[in-house]
């Protein structure tokens, strides 16, 4: 179903996105914009009509013209207005973060290693990247990137070091079927033979991938991948919590029961967690931004974890 | 990666690591921690 109603940054995104489609293909109508972003017709004629009421507020001129009687008719009709951006709209040190994360990622794709406007984009975010205490070097993620389509394409099983979210390793072998990006991770959906499970393996904890000569079963290409990246939700326990939009990813590293709803600026909604004692480092390196409402007993989790980390006193309860 | 994504990382592996430096990032995990631990009370 197309989202009906959209917050003040959707809104403002769905905006810059309207003219970038109107600009760049000329008219379009309502009802394919709506289709083209996976909204409704409504939320479509409420951002023209934000871009219809936005000006420069130093020299109060319009940015662009909207033709009502065209949208009246179910067209998007924009023309420049007096008015003309002269500098890039500025843009918080998340949203840079994020886009030079997706640019990384697309990067990686072996398809635009040689692209040169992407190269010249990130040459451009890089510049403006705040606060930059480390560099970020993906050929490690290329390289295992790279790897893992080679099996996927040629459904050739993987063998691989893994090291799971409590710290324990082991050898897996593992059918790779898709690379997903996830928040700012990338997993890679498989099955593993050493689980005989459908399973979600973060990249950044392989430590090393051999492509083997032994195939990808046909059941397993038949294998449906879940959205949620955790898997079995059977044997798991409700936990209601509350996030900010930053945090929101929060819903997506675990099952979700139910929708999420947004109050506010905030995000609630009900995860379901294998393992309590694993729970605290998923919340806490939020730093605030995510906070378990109940039960109690998740609460403490969460609150040992921090209060372990702030004494620097490791306890057998952090691992699962 | 800037200061406060490369703390969300860092902070996931609670009292299994401790920062050096610099001390803003420091200060940044420990003021992380304390917010959980007051929103957790």
């Amino acid at each position: 179903m197309p989202k009906q109603e959209l917050d003040g940054v959707e809104l403002f995104n769905l905006s810059l996105s309207i003219v970038g489609a109107v600009l760049r293909d000329g008219d379009q109508k309502v009802s394919d914009l709506a289709e083209l972003f996976e909204v409704s017709e409504g939320a479509i004629k409420k951002a023209v009509l934000a871009i219809a009421n936005s000006e420069d507020v130093r020299n109060y001129e319009t940015h662009f013209y909207v033709d009502v009687d065209e949208l009246d008719e179910g067209y998007v009709s924009l023309s420049q207005g007096m008015s003309s951006l002269s500098e890039p709209p500025a843009l918080s040190r998340r949203q840079l973060s994020s886009i030079a994360i997706g640019l990384d990622y697309l990067a990686a794709i072996p398809q635009f290693q040689a692209d040169s406007d992407l190269r010249e984009l990130r040459e451009l975010i890089s510049e403006h990247s705040p606060a930059a205490v480390t560099s970020h070097d993906p050929s490690r993620l290329s390289e295992q990137i790279a790897k893992l389509q080679e099996a996927i394409l040629s459904e050739h099983a993987i063998e691989c070091e893994y090291v799971n979210q409590t710290g324990a390793k082991s050898t897996r072998v593992i059918e790779p079927l898709r690379i997903d990006l996830i928040g700012r991770r990338h997993y890679l959906r498989g099955y593993c033979r050493s689980t005989s499970e459908l399973r979600a393996f973060r990249l950044d904890r392989i430590q090393s991938i051999e492509i083997t000569s032994s195939r990808v079963a046909d059941q397993t290409k038949a294998l449906k991948i879940p959205d949620e990246v955790f898997g079995d939700a059977g044997q798991e326990q409700l936990v209601d919590v509350v996030a900010s939009a930053e945090a929101a990813e929060i819903f997506w590293n675990f099952p979700v029961s139910g929708t999420p709803k947004r109050k506010g600026d905030q995000i609630e909604g009900t995860i379901l967690v294998g393992s309590l004692a694993a729970l605290g480092r998923h919340v806490a390196k939020y730093g605030g931004m995510v906070r378990v409402i109940s039960p109690e007993n998740a609460r403490q989790s969460v609150r040992d974890f921090a209060k372990r980390a702030l004494l620097g006193v490791a306890a057998p309860g952090d691992e699962e | 990666m800037d200061e406060a994504l490369l703390a969300e990382d860092l902070m996931e592996f609670g009292s299994e690591l401790r920062v050096i430096g610099p001390q803003s990032l420091a200060n940044r995990i420990r003021l992380g921690f304390e917010a959980v631990v007051r929103d957790h009370a």
